[in-house]
């Protein structure tokens, strides 16, 4: 119970905060790009709406640059920020002067962040159905597309992208519990998905933190044929820093 | 019954400079209890130490009785607490910082809007905490510490950065609330006029010691009994002899002659002797040995 306590007033405190937002404006950041675009080519979109399976290709086309680029950078940014309010506002004394574990504060606030991940993901999901409809109701003429919704495929996807995310999340949690100066988690972080970018042609290039999510899109999207262990690499990556990270908190001599 | 005792407590940095020896804290019950000492003397270092903030390194901390390494949680949800600046979140309105705390205290909803009109920042609605002046960050930071009713009030130095008016109000407001609700208050400063208005106990810490303990009523003894008459003559060996053959003992300080208090006519007549005998008395004074000089001969 007291840990519920604990994840609710950690919930309020992100409340209008930058990362609130991020999580909000990420997500619906390409499906409007997409509408747009849509509703410019108008006579493209006409011929796609009427395809059976045209929810298929709109929401693949729709993680292309989630999943490469704004997916892993907004993980960085959101992750960052969370974390780093207590920093940001010297807040740290405060709350290790509360009534609560440091075990359950150093959860809760992972588990945070980790809801704010399928925030995004359902808002990312609503607004990719909205960018397949809005066009249909907008373009003249055009149909509304009869293609069945592949719903198994887009909740098994979406799980699988929280799961290549879960590493990104935990380095950036880690970081950002450890330095009060926000730029060395966030700069860590784009080197290290710059790290992934490049590696992504190389063999090994799912043990290298940051490019499961990358991988898996290129994989879904046909790109790459052969099968790599990227969720289960993930998952390890996740469990093992955040273990690491765990401890450094909690044996963390000074606590604000 | 002591509220807080410690027992030998020390600590020392990283890299070895002590910062606290041996220190055995007593804070009564009920008691507002001034902790004293300049700039890092080791007050913030001790407070934090009480708080948990700090991992201890030797010695003991018991607060309501028990020992603090085993019961923190619990003692913790007796304790409001506020070390050094306020801590805030300033994207986030008065209202929400207090919802944050009565979430962690489960303390009731109610709460929140009573130690607001405490504060007097019930008009303040939804502006954000980083609008604040820093006034009203210091108002909203006793109002967190108070918001959950805590039987022991830990303030480092809650004062800063405040007018006048304000440090009138937050003493005025401790008062208050030590007298109505019969918390325990430890308040650290290091000025004491600032808090000699307030409190009823005082420790005061010099380079990580404890020089004095007690009660405000022992210091003011303490300043009795270091009261003196000061005289600066033109030739202050002559002018101890004379005293001295007086009876009085006469000790040169610098170039001032130092003597124990006595009666006014004593002086006169001490005066008189000294002019016959061609000694040229500039001046005569009762040393000002109040709390504030007894403060600074303490942590000299």
């Amino acid at each position: 119970m007291r840990f519920l306590y604990c994840f609710k007033a950690e919930w309020i405190k992100k409340r209008g905060s930058l990362a609130a937002w991020l999580v909000i404006i990420g997500g619906f950041f390409t499906p409007a790009i997409r509408t747009f675009a849509a509703i410019y080519r108008s006579d493209s979109t006409r011929k796609a709406l009427l395809k059976p399976d045209f929810w298929s290709n709109h929401w693949l086309a729709s993680w292309d640059t989630i999943a490469m680029f704004l997916l892993p950078l907004g993980v960085i940014l959101a992750t960052s920020l969370v974390t780093q309010i207590e920093f940001k506002n010297n807040t740290w004394k405060q709350l290790h002067t509360t009534p609560q574990s440091f075990t359950g504060i150093f959860w809760a606030k992972l588990l945070v962040i980790l809801v704010m991940l399928v925030q995004f993901l359902v808002i990312f999901t609503i607004g990719t159905y909205l960018s397949g409809i809005i066009p249909s109701l907008i373009i003249s003429n055009a149909s509304w597309p009869t293609g069945a919704i592949p719903y198994s495929k887009i909740f098994s996807e979406s799980v699988y992208f929280f799961v290549d995310c879960l590493p990104i999340v935990a380095i950036q949690f880690l970081l950002s519990l450890q330095f009060k100066n926000f730029l060395v988690p966030v700069g860590t972080g784009m080197a290290l998905w710059i790290t992934s970018m490049v590696s992504l042609s190389w063999k090994y290039s799912y043990l290298v933190p940051f490019s499961q999510g990358a991988l898996f899109y290129l994989k879904t999207s046909g790109r790459i044929t052969r099968d790599l262990p990227v969720h289960e690499v993930a998952v390890f990556y996740f469990t093992v820093i955040s273990i690491i990270s765990y401890i450094l908190y909690i044996t963390k001599k000074e606590k604000g | 019954m002591y509220c807080i005792e410690t027992h030998d407590l020390c600590y020392q940095f990283s890299n070895g400079q002590p910062v606290l020896n041996r220190i055995n804290l007593q804070v009564p019950n009920g008691s507002i209890f001034g902790f004293l000492g300049p700039n890092g003397a080791g007050k913030t270092t001790t407070l934090r130490l009480l708080l948990g903030l700090l991992k201890k390194q030797d010695g003991s901390i018991s607060i309501f009785g028990k020992d603090l390494a085993k019961n923190r949680i619990n003692i913790l949800r007796n304790t409001g607490s506020l070390i050094e600046s306020p801590s805030l979140y300033g994207h986030l309105s008065a209202m929400e910082n207090l919802k944050i705390q009565q979430t962690m205290y489960q303390c009731s909803p109610s709460r929140i809007k009573d130690v607001l009109e405490i504060v007097g920042l019930s008009h303040t609605g939804h502006k954000k905490t980083g609008q604040f002046s820093l006034g009203m960050k210091q108002r909203l930071s006793i109002a967190i510490a108070l918001l959950h009713n805590p039987s022991l009030l830990i303030l480092d130095e809650p004062t800063n950065g405040l007018d006048p008016n304000g440090i009138i109000e937050i003493r005025d407001l401790l008062k208050k609330i030590n007298a109505e609700l019969q918390i325990t208050i430890v308040i650290s400063s290091h000025l004491l006029s600032e808090i000699e208005k307030l409190v009823t106990h005082i420790g005061i810490i010099n380079k990580g010691q404890l020089l004095f303990q007690g009660t405000l009523p022992q210091l003011q003894t303490k300043q009795c009994l270091n009261a003196r008459f000061i005289f600066q003559t033109n030739n202050n060996t002559a002018a101890a002899a004379i005293i001295t053959a007086n009876g009085w003992e006469a000790t040169e300080q610098n170039d001032l002659l130092c003597m124990p208090l006595a009666e006014d006519q004593v002086i006169a007549s001490l005066n008189r002797q000294l002019v016959q005998n061609g000694i040229e008395v500039y001046r005569i004074m009762r040393q000002q040995n109040d709390l504030e000089s007894i403060f600074i001969n303490l942590v000299k």
